[in-house]
């Protein structure tokens, strides 16, 4: 059974004007996601990476993208992102906070699966680290610019965050929070750690925090959701152990939808779905209740 | 078509208590490094 398609951007869908920050933007659907925003229209684009060098080769590429689709004055940027440390995301922050005077969409795609237990430069388990503290932490600091955009007159800021609904293999089923720990700290417990599932991990809170933020704002303001772009056809298994790699190879090759495919689920779910999504989670384009 | 339930665990009874922890424990980690996010608390 193959994954339902996900339809085009509406032809009317226009991101004139916009500015937009891609994390995870030099490879795989952040890439292509950025590709689409420009497509559309985005007039400003900041490539949020972990190597610099990287997103200068991606940048090149997208702007040659972007004359091809009659948008050549589109300015594109490449910022120092490494989601493996907070202090990296605060720096992050601030010079976006410099360098830009607005902000319409944030798409936090930014993410890592590797199947060994690895600890950040903050001590925490690696891939909670990169998946979601870092990428929470994000929304937060640019919360202000959004703010402030959407205080413009015109449409609200967008917050997307990237999940899976892989999200449900995760292990608090059967390794369940003792009444006096805490989730971080079992998430960073070693001996709790299941390699197989920590992306599963990783992914739950997406959905948890997009709620818990979306209560905290007016859709008439900022439109935060969570989407699921479901199996891609991207070089995301190239940690993955060697044992591994080959099965996701055959099922990415079979089964999987094309990164411009699932990059158009991203971009459906930042700059299409509307108020309905608000804390909501979408995945193969619906949203899931 | 609405489909089935984004993360059951979160629906279930014990999920709002499990967002609430979630969210608190994230936003004291991420204030140890900006303080100022510790205004998400309230």
């Amino acid at each position: 059974m193959g994954q339902p398609p996900i339809p085009a951007v509406p032809a009317s869908t226009s991101l004139a004007g916009k500015t937009v920050v891609v994390t995870g933007a030099n490879a795989g659907m952040g890439l292509e996601a950025a590709r689409q925003f420009l497509a559309l229209g985005a007039s400003r684009l900041v490539l949020a990476v972990r190597t610099i060098s990287k997103g200068t080769e991606a940048a090149t590429y997208l702007s040659a993208e972007a004359s091809g689709t009659g948008n050549p004055h589109a300015e594109i940027s490449v910022m120092k992102l490494d989601l493996d440390d907070y202090a990296s995301v605060h720096a992050f922050s601030e010079q976006v906070r410099a360098q830009l005077d607005t902000l319409d969409i944030l798409l936090l795609n930014g993410g890592v699966n590797i199947m060994s237990y690895q600890v950040s430069r903050n001590n925490h388990e690696r891939v909670m680290q990169v998946n979601y503290y870092s990428n929470a932490m994000l929304a937060l600091e640019l919360l202000p610019l959004l703010k402030a955009t959407a205080a413009r007159p015109g449409k609200p800021s967008r917050i997307t965050f990237v999940g899976s609904m892989g999200q449900n293999m995760h292990t608090l089923g059967k390794k369940p929070l003792a009444n006096e720990e805490t989730l971080v700290g079992q998430f960073d417990d070693k001996s709790k750690y299941v390699g197989l599932q920590r992306y599963s991990d990783s992914k739950l809170p997406a959905p948890a925090f997009v709620q818990e933020l979306a209560r905290r704002l007016s859709p008439d303001e900022i439109i935060v959701n969570n989407v699921c772009p479901g199996l891609v056809a991207t070089g995301f298994d190239a940690n993955l152990p060697t044992w591994l790699k080959p099965i996701m190879f055959v099922m990415r090759k079979f089964k999987a939808r094309t990164v411009e495919e699932g990059s158009r689920a991203l971009i459906n779910a930042s700059a299409v779905f509307n108020n309905e999504s608000h804390g909501q989670l979408i995945a193969d384009n619906k949203i899931v209740e | 078509m609405k489909r089935r339930s984004p993360a059951p665990i979160l629906a279930s009874p014990e999920g709002k208590v499990l967002k609430g922890k979630l969210w608190t424990e994230t936003v004291k980690d991420v204030s140890k490094v900006d303080p100022k996010l510790a205004n998400f608390l309230n």
